[in-house]
């Protein structure tokens, strides 16, 4: 029961430190002080006390756009395996319900922004679905292959395969944490795909699409995009242990992975420029190649050293 | 350990395929000389010593240091401009690299079931990188992605004699490396030719085809 308890108090405070340790990096980069670990708790708290301001074009969708955007992660993070392999609700293949909650918090954050009427906002929600569009199959393949690979079929156990050292083992892990890196990044639009800090808007994908929201709407629209991010990054660092260590080391690990991939979110946001918006695709489908690349390494490896 | 390198060199050419920057294909074919070089080191003990050295100095010196200093010093002295200039789309031309690494994989999947004589998973990545180099070839308009293209072929002959290590000796590798470098420098000097005789700064196979007798 304790795991249950833990996992959710980790989904639900993670993502403050998460966003507070990338902009801390991206200071450290630049040089200046930086805001402190809580400043996104601050944050939240302010736009919390705010009032909703809407447009006067908008309807009932554009209200109820954040919320069920927010319930969608929040759902989706309950589905995904957190610390110890294990995940708040278990079923078999729910990570398919998985992918799909999240593609439904997509789709009504998609119609909100629509619904503003503002043609910036459109453009944004298209390059959005044409991203998110180029990213379901690479997820696919590669959650199909581990539960081929593992045999099992619900979320927290078709990553446990470290259990034994092999060659082809290591392989898969490391192939697999780079096409979650990437869903990361495209995901939550980070970096090389999206610039979170610019507002020009001809270059933005997720922040322009969220322009018109204010408040208490805001608030949990960034709260939501700092919880997906630790929800992939908690699958990667699921990829990555192996699940016969003890109880507080693992948590330990497990924490550790995920505070890891926050540094190194914020390494590329100081370092990299952001990708041109005709390269944009190609660099997501690099993650489906990858993932293909994985279904047939376990197909054929095993050919070679019968 | 040859597994990841094996998948090195299959994502060095996914991004030959995409990338949009003449010296990065120059890199990654150094790149894949390094990855070779490796390879060849967990050879030691199948091969006779002497092909032993003259592979690990073909690899480490000729394809990782010569051929890319050659190109650099080609594209640097006919001010050849850093796009690659290809027929199709990038993302295209990556979707086509994805459909034939797909196939390649099938048909060494099927390869493997039936015989035991070679390596699926060698026979595979080099059937493929044969036929993604022939479509860099087919698709790109500039002369030196032509030279480049034929590259990344032979790195596919190459891998394709270790996945048959039985019935092809490693040796023959040598002749064909021997005909690549002389193709190599036969075009690289009818390049530098072609050059000075248009001698205008972009020059690509649709300058050639205005040639009459």
């Amino acid at each position: 029961m304790h795991y249950v308890i833990i996992n959710l108090l980790f989904l639900l405070f993670a993502p403050f430190l998460y966003l507070g340790l990338i902009s801390k990096v991206k200071a450290f980069w630049a040089s200046r002080k930086g805001p402190s670990l809580l400043q996104p708790v601050f944050d939240f708290i302010k736009l919390l006390k705010k009032d909703i301001i809407a447009g006067e074009a908008t309807s009932y969708i554009f209200q109820i756009s954040p919320v069920v955007g927010f319930s969608a992660v929040f759902f989706s993070g309950l589905l995904a395996p957190l610390s110890w392999h294990q995940s708040v609700i278990n079923f078999e293949y729910n990570f398919i319900v998985f992918s799909y909650i999240l593609g439904l918090g997509r789709f009504f954050s998609i119609i909100g922004a629509m619904d503003t009427g503002s043609s910036f906002e459109a453009m944004g929600a298209s390059r959005e679905v044409t991203f998110a569009s180029l990213v379901e199959p690479g997820f696919f393949i590669l959650l199909g292959t581990l539960s081929i690979y593992t045999g099992n079929n619900t979320f927290q156990d078709i990553f446990n395969i470290f259990n034994q050292h092999s060659g082809l083992n290591y392989l898969i892990i490391s192939l697999s944490s780079i096409v979650l890196f990437i869903l990361i990044l495209v995901e939550t639009s980070r970096m090389p795909v999206d610039d979170p800090n610019t507002h020009l808007e001809l270059t933005m994908v997720h922040e322009v699409m969220v322009l018109d929201n204010s408040g208490p709407d805001l608030g949990f629209i960034i709260y939501g995009t700092g919880m997906k991010m630790v929800i992939f990054s908690s699958l990667i660092a699921n990829i990555i242990l192996p699940d016969n260590l003890n109880f507080m080391i693992t948590f330990l690990f497990f924490a550790g992975i995920v505070a890891g991939l926050a540094v190194l979110i914020g390494c590329i946001e100081s370092l990299m420029a952001r990708l041109r918006m005709s390269h944009i695709p190609q660099f997501i489908f690099f993650m489906t190649a990858i993932s293909l690349l994985i279904f047939f390494i376990i197909k054929i490896i095993p050919l070679g050293t019968k | 350990m040859i597994g990841f390198l094996l998948i090195l060199f299959v994502i060095s050419m996914l991004f030959a395929s995409t990338t949009g920057r003449l010296e990065a294909y120059v890199k990654i074919f150094s790149i894949q000389g390094i990855i070779f070089f490796l390879i060849i080191l967990t050879y030691y003990s199948h091969i006779p010593l002497l092909d032993f050295l003259l592979l690990l100095i073909e690899t480490l010196l000729v394809k990782t240091v010569v051929i890319p200093v050659i190109l650099i010093k080609v594209i640097r002295k006919n001010n050849i401009y850093r796009e690659v200039e290809p027929y199709i789309p990038n993302f295209f031309s990556l979707v086509i690299s994805v459909i034939i690494f797909v196939f390649g994989f099938i048909l060494a999947y099927l390869a493997g079931q039936y015989t035991q004589d070679i390596r699926p998973f060698y026979f595979g990545i080099s059937i493929s990188t044969i036929v993604v180099g022939l479509f860099i070839i087919m698709s790109r308009k500039k002369i030196i992605t032509h030279i480049m293209g034929y590259m990344f072929l032979e790195n596919g002959i190459f891998l394709l004699s270790l996945s048959v290590a039985r019935e092809m000796p490693l040796i023959v590798n040598l002749g064909i490396l021997l005909d690549i470098f002389i193709g190599v420098f036969l075009l690289v000097i009818i390049y530098n030719h072609i050059n000075s005789t248009f001698a205008r700064e972009k020059i690509n196979i649709d300058s050639l085809s205005c040639l009459k007798d």
